[in-house]
This record gives C-alpha cells, sequence and structure tokens, in this order.
C-alpha cells in the first residue's frame, strides 16, 4: 500500500516538521551514521534539519554530530536543543548523561521520557523541515514508543548485508508492518569496501543484491548501498534524493484465518496430534 | 540514618522550603490531609521549578501529586538514595544525581522530567557553590 513521498502531496503547515525514523532492530548497523549522514545530504539540498536521538540507552548521535554543549530549558518547560557546530538542532539524552556511567534504568523507565519527548511542545525546535530520529536497537517498547511520534511521515531501516542482519531485518519489516509504519526503503550499510585500485570487496557474507531479494516480497527497496569508507558524502547524497521522492510502503497485514479456517486448522492440528506427528 | 538532612540542606541552600512551608505553598488543602503523617519533604528550588521528594524516616516515598510540582524524584532503594545525598550535599559531587538516574537508582515522574533533569543538576551546581562557601 504506498503512500505519499517525503516531498510529494504533504502541503507544509506552519512549523510542520516532516518526520523520519531510522530503524533497525539488530545494533551496530549503523542507525546512527547513517542517520547523520542522510541528515548532512538533506541539508545540503537546502533543507533545515534537526535530530533527535531517541536511543536512550546507548546515545551516540551527539557524538557523531560532534556536539558538545549540554542540553538546557526554557522557564516555561521546553527543552533547547543543542546546537551542533554544523549547525543542526539536536537532542540526545547523550547531551545530558555523564558519559562513563552505563543507562541501567529499565525499559518501562525509559519509556515515559521517550513519551516526553515526542510531545508536541515539549522541544522548543527552530522550524526545521525535517526531523530525523534515531532509535534504539530492539523490537521493544522502547522503539515502540518511538513509532508513535507525532506526524511520523515513516521510517527507513538500517542494515548490513549480512545472514544475522538479514534475519532481524526480517523482524523489522514485521515489526513496521503491524505498527503500519511506511518504509521508505532499506539502507545496506557497510556493503563493501573499496581499495585504491578500485576493486570492490563485499564486507560480510551477503551482498545488497541478497537483502534486495529479501525485500522483494515485502514490496520494499534498497534505497542505499552505503560502502565501508571515511568518504561517504556522496553515497549519502544519492540516498538522500533516492528517499526525497521514494514511495513509501506500508506492508499489508498478514492475512488473518476465518473462523472456518481456524477450526480447520484445529481439526488438522488434533488429528495430527491423534496420529503422533 | 539519624543525620538531619533537612536542617544541612537548608544551610548549604537557601532556596529550601521546610515541610510546612511546602505543604502550605504548593498542596490543596485536600492533599494536605493527605499528606498528614509524613516527616519531611525536601525540596530544591531549581532555577525556575520546585523539585520535591520525601523522606519518612529513612524511607523515599513516591508523591504523585502535589500542585505546583511538575516532577518527582523517588528511590527504589531508600538506603541508595540516602548514600546518594551524602554525595551530593556532603561531597558536593554534582554528577551524583545524574549518575543516579542512569543507574534507575533514581526515578523522576512528571510531565517535564528530561528539562526538569537539566535544571535540577543547574541547581545542584548553585549547590555546590554554595556548600563551598559555607565550609570555607
Amino acid at each position: 500500500m504506498p503512500t505519499a513521498s517525503l516531498l510529494a502531496g504533504l502541503p507544509r503547515r506552519k512549523e510542520q516538521m516532516r518526520t523520519l525514523i531510522c530503524s533497525a532492530i539488530k545494533g551496530g548497523v549503523g542507525k546512527t551514521t547513517v542517520t547523520a549522514g542522510l541528515g548532512r545530504a538533506l541539508a545540503r539540498r537546502g533543507y533545515k534539519v534537526a535530530y533527535l536521538d531517541c536511543d536512550f540507552f546507548a546515545p551516540n548521535l551527539n557524538v557523531e554530530l560532534g556536539a558538545n554543549g549540554e542540553l538546557t530549558g526554557t522557564g516555561s518547560g521546553q527543552i533547547i536543543p543543542v546546537v551542533t557546530p554544523e549547525g543542526f538542532e539536536l537532542v540526545s539524552m547523550g547531551s545530558v548523561y555523564v558519559p562513563d556511567q552505563a543507562v541501567t534504568l529499565s525499559e518501562e523507565a525509559a519509556i515515559p521520557q521517550i513519551t516526553e519527548l515526542l510531545r508536541p511542545g515539549e522541544i522548543r525546535w527552530n522550524s526545521p523541515d525535517f526531523l530525523l530520529i534515531d532509535t534504539a536497537p530492539t523490537s521493544g517498547a522502547v522503539i515502540q514508543a518511538s513509532l508513535n511520534a507525532p506526524d511520523l511521515l515513516g521510517t527507513i531501516i538500517i542494515t548490513h548485508p549480512s545472514r544475522m542482519a538479514r534475519a532481524d531485518l526480517l523482524r523489522s519489516l514485521s515489526l513496521m508492518r503491524d505498527k503500519r509504519i511506511p518504509i521508505f526503503g532499506v539502507v545496506v550499510n557497510q556493503a563493501y569496501w573499496e581499495c585504491l585500485c578500485g576493486h570492490r570487496e563485499a564486507t560480510f557474507d551477503l551482498t545488497p543484491e541478497d537483502i534486495e531479494e529479501a525485500c522483494r516480497p515485502w514490496g520494499v527497496e534498497v534505497v542505499g548501498v552505503i560502502p565501508h569508507s571515511r568518504d561517504l558524502a556522496g553515497h549519502f547524497d544519492a540516498l538522500a534524493e533516492r528517499v526525497l521522492v521514494a514511495t513509501p510502503v506500508v506492508v499489508p497485514e498478514e492475512p488473518k484465518p476465518s473462523r472456518l479456517g481456524r477450526r480447520l486448522m484445529d481439526l488438522v492440528s488434533k488429528a495430527l496430534e491423534r496420529r503422533g506427528i | 540514618m539519624s543525620r538531619d538532612y533537612e536542617a544541612e540542606i537548608t544551610r548549604f541552600f537557601d532556596g529550601l522550603v521546610s515541610i510546612s512551608q511546602l505543604t502550605r505553598r504548593l498542596t490543596t488543602k485536600e492533599e494536605q490531609k493527605q499528606m498528614e503523617g509524613k516527616k519531611a519533604i525536601f525540596a530544591i528550588k531549581g532555577v525556575n521549578k520546585t523539585f520535591a521528594f520525601e523522606v519518612r524516616g529513612t524511607e523515599i516515598i513516591r508523591l504523585e501529586s502535589i500542585s505546583g510540582v511538575d516532577t518527582v524524584c523517588w528511590a527504589r532503594d531508600p538506603q541508595q538514595f540516602l548514600e546518594y545525598c551524602d554525595r551530593v550535599f556532603q561531597d558536593g559531587d554534582t554528577t551524583a544525581f545524574e549518575r543516579a538516574l542512569q543507574r534507575g537508582d533514581l526515578i523522576l515522574r512528571g510531565k517535564h522530567t528530561i528539562h526538569d533533569r537539566v535544571l535540577w543538576r543547574k541547581a545542584f551546581e548553585r549547590l555546590a557553590t554554595a556548600r563551598e562557601a559555607y565550609t570555607r
């Protein structure tokens, strides 16, 4: 079920942000790097970008964006974002936490805080065009709280081309299907590395094509292939171009068996049980 | 724990109000009735907010609703909470609050907890300055 792209069909109200979540159930696939890189590429296209780090347990977007400042607040209860050296607004718990202390609070304790950050008016954003949200690597309640962001347009899912990451990618796709979140596409990160002679070597045990094949039954496309490299600006520019015009897909719910179907399944199941199968 | 934290904090930080002042100022009559028998409420006047947590003996009681208090801080383990108080009020360690929150030993509840957490840190910095002046 396709929905409108980021640019098409979106008459902007004043102060309305286009919110996009960068997600993955698997950790370490580069959600934060891709979130930051995509934002920079959107900024190069003239858009005003802000970031919200909803990874409450290991927030690193402030590190990736080189933000050293601390969050502050207004007298009227609003959080004032940190402004990064590149001029992006950022709200990350990484700007609040003591760096050498692990975050071991429960998911239950984190959820109200995520909900708080997503509540309209809680953060004094300076009218960004895009709000990019980085999420925690989980399918648990923490990411589900992030998916309740108001005016959320959808998600991009980040993965490695590896068997393990592919397994988690399928879980991510099903999570977005179950939560009815539009998917703008999948980004295959650290797909390969290229040596000076131009030779490309696969970084993991699968290829981007394998990931494309895994996405096909879901009707979702690979919108970006990012190599393992220090110079990624051009690749993120290409990703931004694709994401801006991509038609997001709401994966149709799995058909549920009818009452008759369920009865038949029960009968078959019982018959198999009787035969010890 | 026999230490009188309320008196100690009062000496260190002039924004502190006593339980009677706090109840008069922040609560309705109905809420005051609910709070009967509770020993102490420590409140630190932050930059623009008042933060409150309540101590009954060595127990930290979670405050659900006090008018005018947006954010309530409560502890899972009262003993840990008191140790945390020592670090803040005796050692002047302004990061102790944040560390306790990150460990989940202290929990903030309210409408603007992150905003208030940021402001509270500022209050602790002021507390540390006040403490330094007191001990000099």
